[in-house]
């Protein structure tokens, strides 16, 4: 079955689509000129020798929309579909400088980028990579950049704002599919801001002449003949510096606690960690996944644990943005190429959004785990939101084929704080009480009995459907 | 193309583009004369270095 992606729709240039599993992208005759030049001009070589742009190759395949078809595309795979509201700062960070060195590579190739969408980017390998090869348009001296204001609201504003304000705004792009409108970012900075000369001109003064121009009548015909606005080409080099300046400028604090010590707070001796480290040890050597889901990951202990296993991604999901941030710094100093840090809450996780709520999809119908790890959450769930069992049960059936969970009892101090300030009205939360409502979903393989606390954890493997 | 640059931001940037240009200018300007710079440098202290 062929299928266009149903986020595939905006650019006329071409389109991606399925077909079984495999993602081709069909390029449309319109966009002709432009491939080919990005093809000749030898930008095409060097932004994929650079990992700034994922490869493809040409392939002989029976286009979609065979009217319209240039050439038929078969992008390099990308193991997991992120988005911008599920990344830390840094990595959206990253994201943004990324977009922008492109846009300059490009312009000494006589290119630019004629959108600059946050959705074009994912993490492949690591780090971030442009997906969307038809995002290059032949550069035509004079010309303003198209994808400016484009570039502000998915990049700069968000970034602004969980730098200047706080890092929980970027859950915002949730809510604003096209970037966080410029006038909502502008009334939400603080004060202080209007002595930084990059944010004050690309997100004040650009919001007020969004405002001020918003009315403005279209060019009369050609008695009034508008003049063509023009931006030459050490103009546009100034914009996309100042742009840089700005993106480089903005740091986030850590408040939360200190970064070795993100940790401290867990109820564990060191016989007890490390015996939780060999569990996952041996579980991912013993069933070779290929994608592993740590959810509850805090800064990724236990996903690099995870990740050792070759041929694996782990995907390290946390609700904590400042973990989420710790564990992507930590990664990008190791080099560790297979982790991709997410900023997910379980309890809330990222819906589908846009046309059709088909756009972006929601955390749970992406690819599926082959291993699930919930360590030291499922309280979280179960007190903290009064999740029933059986319902975290079925939730976890959804996300993955072999479940590594770790119970942890009400004697423990992490589940006591829980319980601190309000009535125990959960009767079932025992460990014979999860075995019993796991039962339906799940075979128990392994239990194993944490040495120095009262914590077990459990190999289940999803009962087969059929 | 297919996005809509949008009218307000397009000024923004007619009117900015000069000054930012010229931004650029000075900048290369400043790593030239830096440049210059920091070679004399290096041209007058290895004579020192030879004779210590």
């Amino acid at each position: 079955m062929n299928e266009r992606v149903a986020a595939s729709f905006r650019d006329p240039s071409g389109f991606i689509f399925l077909q079984g599993d495999t993602l081709y992208r069909q390029v449309n005759k319109v966009y002709q000129q432009d491939y080919d030049l990005l093809i000749s001009s030898g930008l095409y070589d060097q932004l994929t020798k650079h990992n700034l742009l994922i490869p493809h190759q040409e392939v002989e395949l029976s286009p979609l929309l065979p009217d319209l078809v240039y050439k038929i595309l078969q992008p390099e795979a990308v193991e997991y579909i992120s988005y911008p509201y599920e990344w830390s700062f840094s990595q959206l960070k990253d994201a943004a400088l990324l977009t922008l060195r492109i846009q300059k590579t490009a312009l000494e190739a006589g290119m630019v980028l004629k959108d600059a969408s946050a959705y074009n980017i994912q993490f492949h390998s690591g780090r971030p990579i442009l997906i969307d090869s038809l995002s290059f348009a032949k550069y035509e001296e004079g010309t303003p950049w198209i994808a400016y204001r484009q570039f502000c609201q998915h990049f700069l504003a968000p970034l602004a704002l969980m730098s200047k304000v706080d890092v929980r705004m970027g859950s915002l792009l949730v809510n604003h599919i096209d970037g966080i409108p410029l006038d909502l970012c502008s009334r939400l900075l603080p004060r202080s801001i209007r002595l930084n000369f990059g944010l004050s001109t690309h997100i004040h003064m650009q919001a007020w002449a969004q405002k001020r121009y918003a009315n403005a009548s279209a060019p009369k015909e050609q008695g009034q003949a508008a003049q063509k606005p023009r931006v030459t080409k050490l103009g546009l080099i100034g914009l996309i510096d100042s742009l840089e300046g700005a993106i480089n400028r903005l740091s986030l604090k850590i408040t939360g606690k200190d970064w070795a010590n993100y940790y401290s707070d867990t109820n564990y001796s060191e016989a007890a960690f490390d015996e939780k480290k060999k569990i996952v040890a041996d579980t991912v050597q013993a069933l070779q996944p290929k994608l592993v889901l740590d959810l509850g990951a805090n800064t990724g202990i236990f996903s690099r644990e995870a990740a050792r296993q070759a041929g694996c991604l782990v995907v390290s999901a946390d609700i904590d943005p400042e973990a989420v941030e710790i564990s992507y710094q930590q990664l990008k100093k190791d080099q560790q190429a297979n982790i991709l840090p997410l900023l997910i809450d379980l309890n809330n996780p990222s819906p589908a959004i846009g046309w059709g709520n088909k756009e972006r999809d929601s955390f749970f119908s992406r690819r599926q785990a082959d291993l699930v790890m919930a360590l030291a959450l499922i309280h979280h769930l179960a007190i903290a939101n009064n999740v029933p069992l059986g319902d975290i049960a079925r939730s976890m059936a959804n996300l993955g084929r072999f479940l590594l969970i770790e119970f942890v009892p009400k004697q423990d101090s992490q589940v006591q704080r829980l319980l601190r300030s309000r009535d125990d009205i959960f009767g079932e939360y025992t460990l014979s009480g999860l075995l019993e409502a796991f039962e339906p979903y799940f075979d128990l393989r392994k239990q194993y009995s944490i040495p120095e606390s009262r914590r077990t954890i459990i190999l289940f493997q999803r009962k087969s459907t059929d | 193309m297919y996005l809509d640059p949008g009218t307000g931001s397009v000024i923004l940037q007619v009117i900015i583009a000069g000054v930012l240009g010229a931004g650029v200018l000075v900048k290369v300007f400043w790593k030239k004369i830096k440049s210059v710079f920091v070679k004399k440098e290096d041209i007058e202290t290895k004579p020192e270095n030879i004779e210590e």
